[in-house]
């Protein structure tokens, strides 16, 4: 091809005596993590987890950055996590702050407990509730108004009533928890119920399916990807929540914690137990994940939640 | 080997309220007959009521006026006795193939086992013995097409309702599942109502052809050209003699000649 540009013969390939491109191949170039990235493709397992760290490695840097120019109340990350490690299971600072023997674990578990119980009973109620109002219209005009203005209460002024209420023990951080899961579940639950196909419905009853059948078989599967969503919100929200529990009185637990720091200013040991608490959260969140993967199996790879 | 049923629709009369406000008669005092075994084809254009009979013959939409009764009882709501196919995909994607086929043999009173082992039967008939444990989404639109013929005729309902069931399926998909279906009928026997928009369909599979125009019937026409009906079959006098009458009723011919000028560009 000697009359064409040499641009148009083989852009990335080198062109054999016939004019056929035998190799198509862009040379490889040694080049940065970003490019490799975009070659191998942002949805590649690879390709997600190099951002991730990009992502991770300019959190620390930022943070370093910000512990220099700030001092003593931004402590660097390397310190923290030396806090970390120096905390977990056994802890003076804790001692001397007149709270239990134990580091930083037990009052990490307490939380984490209070957390997945105060979400297992919401969700149990507000799965209930959200079925009961789509299957029978009355529970439904009874309900509505009720969710409506619990939906729309701001937690800072829930939360002292159910202390006032409960006390300052972990029923009233598990009743609160509790109490915003069943109102978000029940939401989720009742739009996952109507948005479930009718065309459905049809074919089931005239398989001769009964109002069990029809639950169990039908709506259930059919509403659960959405309802897990309705999880993960809840889950998300139910972390701050019992902190928020805590911090306003209790005897344990991570807020308990971070109030008897904040008086001693003890900033790297408060972002030591909130870096812990994401991390359970993640967790935590991770499982849920597992469970949703598992539940929407049968759903196209294209079609399912993110 | 079990039998179909006989049905017999009464003055059925079925009106909906418009959004605007006015009322549509999808139905309009319709009187017919359908005899046991029997494979009628209900053939008309969109929106004149076939769809509306069918469903109401399955209990799913309640008339307004008149009865419908199958097998001497009156329909009042949907029964495994009635099994339906309808046109949109409803094969339920939660459940594997073999619980799909299951689900009414579950409900009809079958242990787990029991149900796994006729549904097996019908998926070997069906040609998809191999994809009992497959997920739907990883079927073809034609082999959910036959996972729920299979579903219905495993319950054993002596009536079985199409409603277009291959409307969304391609040319040569659809010729294969003609042959399954009139093989599955003649073996079994059931009374099979079929709605479709398209003529030759009717042609190729119907004893009986019922044409409905404006929620009634306008005719009713019985097709005695012998099986299996290929293409020479569907060009003999008696096909012509019967898509003639078709096209008649349906105006067609009207459709297809517009006047000169009658097309706005």
């Amino acid at each position: 091809m000697p009359d064409l540009p040499r641009k148009l013969q083989a852009p990335f390939g080198v062109s054999s005596p016939s004019g056929a491109v035998t190799s198509t191949r862009r040379p490889a170039r040694s080049g940065v993590a970003l490019r490799s990235v975009f070659r191998i493709g942002i949805d590649a397992p690879l390709g997600r987890l190099l951002l991730s760290l990009i992502g991770l490695a300019l959190t620390l840097g930022l943070w370093q950055l910000a512990s220099e120019l700030v001092g003593r109340y931004m402590p660097p990350p390397r310190a923290v996590l030396d806090n970390i490690l120096g905390n977990l299971f056994e802890s003076r600072r804790l001692n001397g702050l007149g709270l239990p023997d134990g580091g930083y674990m037990p009052h990490l578990l307490y939380t984490t407990w209070n957390v997945t119980l105060g979400v297992s009973i919401g969700v149990s109620i507000g799965v209930v509730t959200g079925l009961a109002s789509w299957r029978w219209r009355l529970v439904d005009e009874i309900t509505d108004p009720i969710i409506t203005i619990f939906g729309t209460l701001p937690i800072l002024v829930a939360a002292p009533f159910f202390l006032i209420w409960f006390g300052l023990v972990a029923f009233a951080q598990v009743s609160l928890v509790a109490f915003y899961a069943a109102v978000i579940l029940h939401l989720y639950t009742l739009r996952a119920a109507r948005n479930v196909d009718p065309r459905y419905r049809d074919y089931a009853l005239t398989l001769g399916a009964n109002d069990r059948a029809l639950f169990r078989r039908i709506m259930v599967p059919a509403a659960l990807p959405e309802v897990v969503g309705g999880i993960r919100i809840a889950l998300a929200a139910a972390w701050g929540l019992a902190a928020i529990a805590e911090l306003l009185g209790a005897q344990f637990g991570v807020g308990r914690v971070i109030v008897s720091l904040t008086a001693v200013y003890d900033v790297e040991s408060i972002m030591a137990l909130v870096l812990l608490l994401s991390g359970f959260a993640v967790l935590m969140d991770l499982l849920v994940l597992a469970g949703r993967a598992w539940a929407t199996r049968w759903m196209p790879r294209e079609g399912r939640p993110t | 080997m079990s039998t179909g049923v006989s049905i017999e629709v009464r003055g059925a009369s079925c009106r909906f309220r418009h959004v605007s406000g006015n009322t549509i008669d999808a139905l309009a005092g319709v009187d017919v007959s359908f005899a046991p075994g029997e494979f009628v084809c209900l053939v008309g254009r969109s929106g004149h009521g076939k769809s509306t009979l069918l469903r109401a013959i399955a209990g799913l939409t309640p008339l307004t006026e008149g009865v419908v009764r199958v097998g001497g009882e009156r329909v009042q709501g949907p029964s495994l006795q009635r099994g339906m196919v309808f046109q949109d995909d409803t094969v339920f994607p939660w459940m594997r193939v073999i619980d799909n086929v299951a689900f009414g043999l579950r409900n009809k009173g079958l242990t787990r086992s029991q149900a796994a082992s006729v549904a097996n039967e019908w998926l070997e008939s069906v040609e998809l013995a191999d994809f009992s444990d497959s997920w739907p989404r990883e079927l073809s639109g034609g082999m959910r097409k036959r996972v729920a013929i299979a579903t219905v005729f495993a319950t054993e309902a002596p009536l079985l309702l199409m409603d277009e069931p291959f409307g969304a399926l391609d040319f040569v998909t659809r010729l294969s599942l003609y042959g399954l279906l009139t093989d599955l009928w003649r073996k079994t026997g059931r009374t099979i109502i079929f709605v479709t928009h398209d003529i030759e369909e009717a042609l190729i599979l119907a004893d009986r052809i019922l044409v409905i125009k404006d929620g009634g019937i306008a005719d009713d026409l019985r097709v005695s050209l012998p099986r299996p009906r290929d293409e020479d079959m569907r060009a003999s006098p008696e096909a012509v003699a019967i898509t003639k009458t078709i096209t008649r009723h349906l105006g067609l011919a009207e459709l297809l000649n517009r006047r000169s000028g009658e097309t706005q560009l």
